[in-house]
């Protein structure tokens, strides 16, 4: 097991808060930042290993980039896309740093999926 | 100015961070996260890229990107290998089936390898002597790939230079018998 079981436990309530409370929302899933899933909520065809991998590498890309921008570390990353959104959080534990992908169609409204990834990510941080 | 953009790939641990920092003349870039992956030794692991820049003697300025060395990561292999000219495989032969690393960035890196150059640079050879550099000779020859392979220790800059210019090399031969 790459994450101690109270971390997992946590990681499962995130998810489920997630799909719970975010209009539109098709997959959820924590990873850790090198990219393997630890978990997941998926109502679409999303492939959870590849989104995981995914997930790692636009966090890391994210956080370069607002290092050398100057604009200090980069808590989310939003993509935009025709027929839907996606959000990226990263989780910052003593322990351990793990990204959180929360994948919505075009009714879910950004600003809602960016509170509660904030909610969820908080509440890994001190579980 | 010329500019050419290279790639250095490989097994994760086999040194395209250390290749990269050893030469650039920019703070390299790099997307180091904690790694988790117990297969691998190491406390960081290269999540998006790597990057820095050379200029040669000549005046050829390179722009060097290192890949994620995990399979997990190959959809970062395609966008990198995007505008590439060349692709430098680095090989660690301390691990236990380095051929089949080998073979899984020539078939990654394939139409790269085909349309460009390649250069193989295989690493740790004086404390892990087999496979030695013919049996990776042969090894490319059965799969159709014709490219250089040289032992490299790309904690030297210089070596790195080397492994570079080998490639300029390659991809020159490979134009000027395009035009012939």
């Amino acid at each position: 097991m790459r994450v101690d079981a109270r971390v997992n436990t946590a990681a499962q309530q995130a998810v489920a808060l997630i799909m719970r409370e975010v209009k539109g929302a098709r997959a959820a899933v924590i990873s850790t930042e090198d990219g393997f899933e630890v978990a997941c909520h998926v109502e679409n065809t999303a492939e959870v290993a590849r989104l995981s991998a995914m997930a790692s590498s636009i966090a890391a890309l994210g956080a370069m980039a607002g290092e050398e921008s100057g604009i200090g570390r980069c808590d989310n990353v939003v993509i935009a896309g025709e027929g839907g959104h996606i959000v990226m959080r990263q989780i910052r534990r003593t322990d351990i740093s793990l990204v959180l992908s929360v994948v919505a169609s075009r009714e879910a409204i950004v600003g809602q999926m960016l509170y509660f990834s904030r909610q969820a990510a908080r509440a890994m941080e001190h579980a | 100015m010329i500019e050419h953009k290279i790639l250095f790939t490989g097994t994760t641990g086999a040194g395209k961070t250390t290749a990269i920092r050893a030469v650039s003349e920019v703070v390299p870039i790099n997307t180091d996260v904690r790694n988790t992956d117990p297969e691998f030794a190491k406390a960081m692991t290269t999540a998006g890229l790597d990057y820095g820049e050379l200029t040669l003697d000549k005046g050829e300025k390179l722009r060097l990107y290192g890949t994620p060395g995990q399979h997990r990561f190959n959809f970062m292999w395609s966008i990198l290998a995007r505008g590439a000219l060349g692709v430098v495989i680095l090989v660690d032969n301390s691990r236990p089936q380095p051929l089949d690393d080998l073979d899984a960035y020539l078939q990654g890196f394939r139409q790269l390898i085909d349309e460009g150059a390649c250069v193989i640079a295989v690493g740790r050879l004086d404390s892990h002597p087999h496979p030695g550099l013919e049996r990776y000779a042969r090894h490319l020859e059965a799969r159709h790939v014709l490219c250089p392979v040289v032992d490299t220790d790309v904690r030297e800059a210089a070596q790195v230079v080397q492994l570079l210019e080998l490639l300029l090399l390659q991809l020159e031969s490979k134009t000027t018998g395009r035009q012939a």
